[in-house]
This record gives structure tokens, C-alpha cells and sequence, in this order.
């Protein structure tokens, strides 16, 4: 798999003599890409170009001059000095740890208790598709619902329980965010579980029959096996995940708002409302910028993980 | 005896963490199919009430709200359309990255991947400039536009992987028999790769139809999607979470049908190519 | 293969589809007017009525409902991307500085002196006509206004022997007293932003405070300013625990579900809490004037919504056309009764409309003597209530005290004003 290079056979290659056609042989099958390469040039690379550059200038969209005013990394060094954006960043990377942290491991408990062929687990397997095909601004407001510390059945059942909720779960600072992770968790934990599962499906047996003339208990089969083997579809799992939470805003801007004071502010919220509802265009590019980043920081250091296994291709 | 004791012990376990699992899972979604079908008086009462009449009231309140009919064409419309031109940009892209063994074709495949890591805020600002120059904001051309930035490097990624699972030596011996690369691509990888399209169309389809960020800027009054039209049932002054409930009903149903129905599909893609089958 | 054909087909059918828009979006030939409208009692009305307006004078009007939060920020993005992309808006009360100031909306001050006569201009109360106007021009017109008012649970109050207070200790007495056995005395809006920010400046004027100083500079950290606030803040003991997180909405709730005894709202509320099938408190709700601040004159708060033209509309003789209707004192009874709110004297005193809504006679006092500017209507409002949205929910969920607060509010309000 993946040895064969189109150019070697690629007819028009066949003759290549003259510069261009090598040049065109060592491009390969890479003009296929150049529609798609394009497109992005035009709709993605242009809006990422503007971005970067109006991040330099001090430009209000509903300021009457309309004027573009030069300010180097002003709104940069704004960036690091608001308190609001730092604590929307420290809050992203929170949500970000916590999400994904809780999604990993409840997705793979899952993942082990399906992949043993009991009677209903792929009646239990379907259903679990249905949180994340759900369309999330509806699942924002399910919740508000649910949460609603004095009419939402969630709440209602945790009095119930004699569980003090005092301001209901997003109304007391200390469980805002964590209310809104459980959303999260709600949601994409199954995505998580059945990727896991079909990780684990394409396991061979052979291996654990292995282990088990090894003497390897169950459990250390799966530590020491299958959990290895799992590696590379996992940290894909994480990769997408974080990307993802990272661009959490259905529920904040549905849900919270970002309160109760900061407790849910998060990056894209807070850039959201700086360009879109205030249009401080220069400021919201260079958060925006950073929140870029920040997700590559963390998508380079998974890449570095997959690096290390040769998983890449 | 004892090893048999345990077992059931384990299955018992089992069966009851798969129940509260299940429970968890299901129950927001079981709260708005029942809030969908209650009295409005009832959507708050405290305790809650789960034994009721259902009526279709909240359906017939909405339907009267808001142009349901319209906004499920334009939510089709565009969802439809992202699917068409992510796959024509993004299925041709992956075929190309996956038989291409050089330094670029790694750097284009890690530069699409960034695109998907860009916040769509971040995009999005200077692209209803764009928009606006080009006079199409408010089509739905623009939302296409956008949503397909992100969806074409998804399906790129998805594409790339599916087309490295397949072997090449069937394109190798059409080629040998006198086909053009294109014709080989079209006769013989394409068709093989018809389960890895349409895992990565339904993602498409699904991401495009429950967007709401980029609808809300990007779309005008008669392109708005569904998920606009859900907040529009949510009067200042009176949160009806049933009519809510209704028209957050017929939003997911679609997708949540689509995901069913293709089911094998949905489930492969989550992988995106991670697993080799 | 079939399988494979069949999604071919689909795909070129939705590309045809897709592409489809591009050439449809040719110029129609009779005008049609755009309206964007606030999802608020009063867009059922716009809708119901619309197909009137075109039947009377061939001039189609869409109506589209938009959030709060989307009407803003799409409003914005259409006006400074100068797209014309809806021909009539309508304006919150407070976005009246901000829109007109920078030239967003048509100057309608014309087109009124123009058909003074034919707009009755006198019959609509003096102090409404802040729902748009801004520096002697006015920018919007009066569409539905809103009188502040404390609604109360007559039984409850009267069983309990308490008398809808006049005064802040005795609005906080009877808060107090009114509390316990699942009851709650009072209910607020608390959620971060607009909702929690709006519902304290109503406490600030009872207590007499105001947003700016008498030189139009903000004043938000005065000595009132922070007893209002500690006073807001307590009051949160009394309310229901989710009252953090309440918005408008939800606030209305708990007033109608006969949980919370009083609250400061808006008249358009009132409709709901009479209506049987949506309230518990039918008929046992009343309104009444604000309690005050000793000392302090008695102030009646004014907010509402007008509607204004695009200045890029393609159709503004149309669009004036629209309002002139919407708003004449023909077509104000039937739009009233749709859900909308009056604006005019001759609403709040007509005898078939107060039988079927008897508390107008009390909003028309109200409009008599409003003030519409507690929430100052300047260009930088939205951004001071962004900085009051967030600092006064910090304090009523006991991250900051009152004091703290409001200086670090004033701090981050001196920068709009070029401090």
C-alpha cells in the first residue's frame, strides 16, 4: 500500500525528457489537488491573509471615520494585557483538558464494554449515534431546559437526590463550565466511544490468543495489548476532539453567555462578541490569531505523538 | 461453579452500566421529543410531568411561527450543496494526496489541515467582506462557500486515507491497458471508493445542515436555515421550550434518520481512515 | 454500480441546485420591502398584518424574526458592509443613539414634518417619540412602547396585609416578608449581559441614581449608583435561586407561575400574566408605578422598540410608506390587538381597547411622564451595557463587591469616550 507513485506510470511521464514534463513527473498526482488547493486559496488563505494583516491596525467597523489606523502589535500586547482574554484562554484550555480528558476515558469504557458480543450491545451501539448527528444549537437549549435550577428536570432530580445545587449548575461560578463540559461529554463521548470500538474490532484475536497462552490476565491483555495497538486511532480521537472544543460556541452563546461572570468565557465567544457584535475588527484578528495558535501548539505536540508511532500516512 | 458465579456477577454489571450509559445518553433526547408533544403548561411543571396527552399543538404553533417549509428547503439547499462541491473539490484532492509520494503532497495535506483548525470567527469576518464585494451575501452560495472551506478538508483527509486502503494495482493494469489516469480514477478507484464517499458526504451533509454560526451571518431572508429558525420560536418575553421542542424536532430528525439509515457508513468515517479494514 | 450511479446523480443535482441562486437573484420588478423584526410580542403582528399592507397598495412586505443577539449583530454587519440588506429594521430604544449618530438609518424628520397632519403626529405621546429620536432628529418611529412597571400578586400582597410599596424600605420589607414556603418575593433578571445589566439600571433609578453625570461623561460608581447595586445584589436572597441566570423570559416565568410575588418589568408582559392557558396568576396580577427613593421624584421608565429605513434601502418611499401605515392611528388598534404595544393617546384612552386591556389606562399615565433615557441612548450604550452586563453579574453571584465592581465598570467606560 501507498509504495506505487502515480507518476512512474503515468503515460505522459513515460517519455519525460525535456525539464518541464520531469518537473510535471516529480509533481506527480499532486494537480488533482490544485481545484481543492485553489479553493482554499481564495476563501480561506485570503480571509487568514486579511486577518493577519488587520490585526496591526486599530480598526473599528462601527467607528463613523471608518479609519484604519497602523498599530503594530497593539492588539497583541491588548490580547495578553486583558484580563478577560486571559481568562477566556486559561478557560478554553480548561474546557479543552476537562472535555477531552472525560471524553477519553468514559469513551473508552464504553468502547470495552461493547466489544464483547453480548446480546443488545449493537441495539446500545446505534443508539448511541443519535447524540452526535443532534444538531448541537438544539442540544444548547435541551440543556438550558434541563439545567434551569428552578423548572429543569435535571436540576429538579438532583434536589431530589438532596444534592444542594444552590444557584442550579450554571448559575453557581464553581459548576458553570464543568455544566458545560457534561454538555459536551453528552455529545461527542460517543464519537469517541465508537471509534475506539472500531479500533478495537480491527484487533486480531491471534494477538490475544497469544497473550492468553502467555498467561496474560484480561486485564493485562488489555493494558498490555490492546490498549498499545488502540494508540494511534486514540490520539486521532483526541486530535479532532481538541480541535473542535476549541471552537466550542453553540452552547456558551445559548447557555451561559459566558457568565455567571467569567466562569464560561471562552475564546471563541469572546472573539465572537469583540468582531461580530462589537466589529473591533483589528482586536478580534489578533485573538483570533492567537486562538489559532494555541490550537496548532496543541495539534503540532499530537502530531509529534503520531510522528513517534509512524502512523502518519 | 465459582468461575460461572463470577461471570454472570460480571454480566450483571455489565447490563446495568449499559443501562445508566443509555439513560444518560438518551434522556435529552427523550425530554424534547416529549416536550415536542406536551401541553405548554405542562413543559415546566414541577415535579415533572412525564404521563400526558401528547398533542401536535406545539407543531401547529410553530408551523404558523415560522416558514418551517421554507427553511427545511434552505437548510437542504445548502447542506446539499456543500455536500456537492466538497466532494468535487475535496474526493479528486485525496486521490491526488494519496498517490503522491513527494514532500508537497505531505505539506498540502498538513496545510488543509490547518485550515480545519482555524477558528470559523476568524474566517468569517473577512469573508462576508468578500462576500459583499461579490454581492452575494445572503445567497446561498455564500454559505456554501464557507462551509465547504472547512468541509473540503475534512473530506481531502477522509478521501486521502480511504484512497491509501485501497490498492493501487487495479489503476495500474487499467493504465497499462490504455486508459487515461482520469479514466482509471473514474472506472476503477471511484467505484471501489464509493463507501468512503458516502461516509464522507453524510458528514458533510450533517455538519453543514446543524451549522448555525456561519448561517447567521452569512445567509439572508431567503436562505435562512432551520437552526436560525429555532431561535425565532424563543419570544423575548415568553421562552416556549415546546415550541422550541417542535421545531428542534423537525431540525433533527432529518440528520438523526440520515445517520441511522446509513449507519455502517457513519461509523466508518469516524475513524477517518484510521482503521484499515 | 447502481449505487454508485445513483450518487453521481445526486451530485449533480445538487450542484445544479447550488448554483441555481446565482442567477436568481435578478432585481424584482414591483417593490418589495425587507423587514427585519425583534422575535418580541409585537413580530406576530408585523407578520399577521403584512399581507394587508400589500393588498391595500400591491407592496409585499417579508417580515424576518431574529433574535436579540442576531438582530444586533446582523443589523451592524449590514449597515457598516453598506449591503442593504433589509429595508426596515426595527430599533431597540437604546440602539437609537448608536444607529442614528452614525448614520446607519434614514433621517426620517422630513418625511414627518412632510405628512405631519397625516401622521397625527400630536396624538402620539411626547416622551415616545425618544423610541428613535436622537438630537432633534428623529431617526426610527415609535413602533410598540414600554411602560416600567412593578408587577404584583395582588392576592398574595393583599393576604399577606402588605400595600404595593411606595418607597425602597418598604418595596424591600415587603420583598422580605413576602419570601418563604417556596415563595419568593421578588424575582430579577440576573444572566450575564443585557439581561442582568437592564434589570439593575431599573433598580439604580429607584434608587435615583443615573449612567452618566450632567456633562454626559459616565458616572457609574457613585455613592447611589453602588447602593443600588448592594441593594440589587441583596435582593437576590429573596428571588429564586436561578434568578443568576434569568433572562427576560425566565424571569416572566416565575412571575406567572406564581413563584416569584413581584418584579420589575415591562408593560408588554402584562398581556401573559392575564392569560389563563400560559399563567397561574390570571387574575390575581396587577401592575403599579415604581417605588422610589425618598426624595427622588417619581419616575416612570420608558423602552419599546420604533422602526427605521436602512439608509442603503432601495425602496425608502416604500419603506415610509410601511411605517406610515403600521403606525397610523387606522391600522394602530388591529396591530395593537395582534400583540403590539401602544404609542399613542388615542390607544391608551380608547374604550374598546381598554376593556380589553384595562391596564393601558395606567401605561398612558406612564407615557405622560416617562423617562427614556435611564438607559442613556448614546452612541456607546451597547458597550456600556456589555461592561455593566458582566460587572453587575459578578457582584450578584458574589465574585466581586458592589464597590469593586462599579469602579473597574467606570474604568473600562472612560476609553468609549475618548478618556
Amino acid at each position: 500500500m501507498g509504495e506505487y507513485t502515480g507518476a512512474t506510470a503515468d503515460r505522459s511521464a513515460v517519455a519525460a525528457a525535456r525539464p518541464v514534463e520531469k518537473w510535471l513527473k516529480r509533481l506527480g498526482l499532486l494537480p488533482w489537488a490544485a481545484p481543492a488547493l485553489l479553493f482554499m486559496l481564495c476563501f480561506a488563505f485570503y480571509p487568514l491573509g486579511y486577518s493577519l494583516y488587520i490585526s496591526f491596525f486599530n480598526y473599528s467597523l462601527t467607528d463613523p471615520t471608518q479609519a484604519q489606523k497602523f498599530t503594530g502589535l497593539a492588539n497583541y500586547l491588548k490580547a495578553f494585557a486583558d484580563p478577560a482574554f486571559r481568562i477566556a484562554a486559561l478557560n478554553s484550555v480548561l474546557f479543552v483538558t476537562l472535555a477531552v480528558g472525560i471524553q477519553t476515558v468514559l469513551g473508552l469504557a464504553i468502547a470495552v464494554l461493547l466489544n464483547r458480543d453480548r446480546p443488545g450491545a449493537p441495539l446500545v451501539r446505534t443508539l448511541l449515534l443519535a447524540p452526535l448527528t443532534l444538531t448541537p444549537i438544539v442540544v444548547a437549549l435541551v440543556w438550558r431546559a434541563l439545567y434551569n435550577a428552578d423548572y429543569g428536570v435535571f436540576s429538579y432530580y438532583l434536589k431530589e437526590l438532596g444534592v444542594h445545587i444552590g444557584r442550579g449548575p450554571i448559575g453557581e461560578p464553581s459548576t458553570a463550565l464543568l455544566a458545560l463540559v457534561i454538555v459536551d461529554v453528552w455529545q461527542w463521548t460517543p464519537l469517541v466511544a465508537l471509534m475506539l470500538l472500531a479500533g478495537l474490532r480491527s484487533q486480531s484475536a491471534d494477538l490475544f490468543e497469544a497473550a492468553q497462552i502467555d498467561g496474560a490476565s484480561g486485564w493485562q491483555q488489555f493494558w498490555c495489548v490492546a490498549l498499545p495497538l488502540l494508540r494511534p486511532i486514540l490520539i486521532v480521537a483526541l486530535l479532532i476532539r481538541t480541535m473542535d472544543v476549541f471552537k466550542l460556541f453553540d452552547s456558551v452563546f445559548v447557555v451561559t453567555g459566558g457568565g455567571p461572570g467569567y466562569a464560561t468565557e471562552v475564546m471563541n465567544h469572546y472573539i465572537f462578541k469583540t468582531g461580530l457584535t462589537f466589529f473591533d475588527m483589528g482586536y478580534a484578528a489578533a485573538m483570533s490569531n492567537l486562538l489559532l495558535v494555541l490550537i496548532g501548539l496543541f495539534t503540532a505536540a499530537y502530531f509529534r505523538a503520531i510522528g513517534q508511532l509512524g502512523v502518519t500516512q | 461453579m465459582k468461575m460461572r458465579r463470577r461471570r454472570r456477577a460480571a454480566d450483571v454489571i455489565t447490563y446495568a452500566l449499559l443501562t445508566l450509559i443509555l439513560g444518560f445518553f438518551l434522556f435529552p433526547i427523550v425530554w424534547l421529543l416529549l416536550t415536542s408533544l406536551k401541553p405548554a403548561r405542562d413543559a415546566f411543571a414541577i415535579p415533572p410531568v412525564w404521563v400526558f396527552r401528547p398533542i401536535l399543538d406545539n407543531f401547529r404553533n410553530v408551523f404558523a411561527m415560522v416558514p418551517v417549509a421554507a427553511y427545511l428547503k434552505n437548510s437542504l439547499t445548502i447542506a446539499l450543496g456543500t455536500t456537492a462541491l466538497s466532494l468535487v473539490l475535496g474526493v479528486p484532492a485525496g486521490y491526488g494526496l494519496a498517490r503522491t509520494m513527494s514532500r508537497a503532497a505531505g505539506n498540502s495535506a498538513l496545510l488543509m489541515l490547518a485550515i480545519r483548525m482555524a477558528p470559523p470567527v476568524a474566517l468569517l469576518i473577512p469573508f462576508y467582506l468578500v462576500m459583499r464585494d461579490m454581492r452575494l451575501l445572503g445567497t446561498y452560495l455564500a454559505v456554501i462557500l464557507l462551509q465547504s472551506v472547512f468541509n473540503t478538508t475534512f473530506v481531502t483527509w477522509m478521501m486521502r486515507g480511504y484512497f491509501h486502503s485501497l490498492p493501487a494495482d487495479l489503476e495500474l493494469a487499467a493504465l497499462t491497458d490504455g486508459c487515461t489516469r482520469f479514466g482509471a480514477f473514474w472506472r476503477v478507484a471511484l467505484p471501489l471508493a464509493v463507501p468512503g464517499v458516502a461516509t464522507a458526504a453524510i458528514f458533510t451533509f450533517t455538519f453543514s445542515w446543524n451549522d448555525f454560526l456561519l448561517p447567521m451571518l452569512l445567509s439572508g431572508r431567503t436562505t435562512r436555515t432551520l437552526t436560525l429558525g429555532i431561535l425565532e420560536t424563543m419570544s423575548t418575553y415568553e421562552i416556549g421550550w415546546n415550541n422550541m421542542a417542535a421545531i428542534g424536532m423537525i431540525t433533527v430528525l432529518p440528520v438523526l434518520l440520515l445517520g441511522y439509515i446509513l449507519q455502517p457508513y457513519y461509523v466508518r468515517g469516524l475513524t477517518l481512515g484510521a482503521v484499515r479494514e | 454500480m447502481t449505487v454508485w450511479r445513483a450518487t453521481w446523480l445526486i451530485l449533480v443535482v445538487a450542484l445544479v441546485v447550488a448554483l441555481l441562486p446565482l442567477s436568481s437573484s435578478v432585481a424584482q420588478p414591483r417593490p418589495t420591502l425587507n423587514l427585519v423584526s425583534m422575535s418580541d410580542r409585537f413580530s406576530g403582528a408585523l407578520t399577521r398584518m403584512a399581507p394587508e399592507f400589500e393588498r391595500e397598495t400591491g407592496i409585499k412586505v417579508n417580515v424576518t424574526i431574529q433574535s436579540y443577539a442576531e438582530l444586533y449583530s446582523r443589523a451592524i454587519a449590514d449597515f457598516v458592509g453598506r449591503t442593504g440588506g433589509a429595508d426596515l429594521y426595527t430599533v431597540d430604544i437604546v440602539w437609537t443613539g448608536e444607529w442614528g449618530e452614525n448614520g446607519y438609518l434614514l433621517d426620517l424628520t422630513p418625511m414627518i414634518q412632510r405628512d405631519r397632519a397625516a401622521i397625527a403626529y400630536d396624538d402620539v405621546f411626547p416622551s415616545v417619540w425618544k423610541l428613535g429620536g436622537w438630537q432633534g432628529k428623529q431617526y426610527a418611529f415609535p413602533l410598540a412602547a414600554y411602560a416600567g412597571v412593578l408587577a404584583y400578586n395582588k392576592k398574595v400582597l393583599t393576604d399577606a396585609g402588605i400595600k404595593p410599596p411606595r418607597s425602597v424600605p418598604e418595596f424591600a420589607m415587603a420583598i422580605q416578608k413576602l419570601t418563604g414556603d417556596g415563595r419568593y418575593g421578588i424575582v430579577m433578571n440576573g444572566a450575564r449581559g443585557a439581561p442582568c445589566a437592564q434589570d439593575w439600571m431599573y433598580h439604580m433609578l429607584i434608587h435615583g441614581g443615573s449612567i452618566l453625570d450632567k456633562e454626559g461623561m459616565p458616572a457609574l460608581n457613585t455613592p447611589v449608583n453602588v447602593r443600588a447595586l448592594t441593594f440589587f445584589a441583596d435582593m437576590f436572597k429573596y428571588a429564586p435561586p436561578g434568578a443568576t441566570s434569568y433572562a427576560w423570559g425566565d424571569r416572566e416565568l416565575a412571575f406567572r407561575s406564581g413563584v416569584a410575588m413581584m418584579q420589575i418589568a415591562w408593560s408588554t408582559g402584562v398581556r401573559a400574566h392575564r392569560d389563563p392557558s400560559m399563567s397561574k396568576v390570571a387574575t390575581i396580577s396587577d401592575i403599579t408605578t415604581l417605588p422610589q427613593a425618598a426624595g427622588a421624584p417619581t419616575r416612570y421608565p420608558l423602552g419599546g422598540w420604533s422602526i427605521g429605513i436602512n439608509r442603503d434601502s432601495r425602496n425608502k418611499e416604500a419603506a415610509w410608506q410601511f411605517i406610515k401605515w403600521i403606525t397610523s392611528q387606522r391600522m394602530r388598534r388591529e396591530f395593537v390587538r395582534l400583540g403590539g404595544e401602544p404609542i399613542r393617546r388615542s390607544e391608551t384612552s380608547d374604550s374598546t381597547l381598554l376593556a380589553e386591556f384595562p391596564w393601558f389606562a395606567m401605561v398612558g399615565k406612564s407615557f405622560e411622564n416617562a423617562d427614556g433615557d435611564f438607559r442613556p441612548r448614546i452612541r456607546q450604550y451597547p458597550r456600556i451595557q456589555d461592561i455593566l452586563g458582566l460587572e453587575v453579574n459578578l457582584v450578584i453571584t458574589g465574585q466581586k463587591s458592589p464597590k469593586a465592581a462599579l469602579d473597574d465598570a467606570q474604568a473600562k467606560a472612560m476609553p468609549l469616550f475618548g478618556r
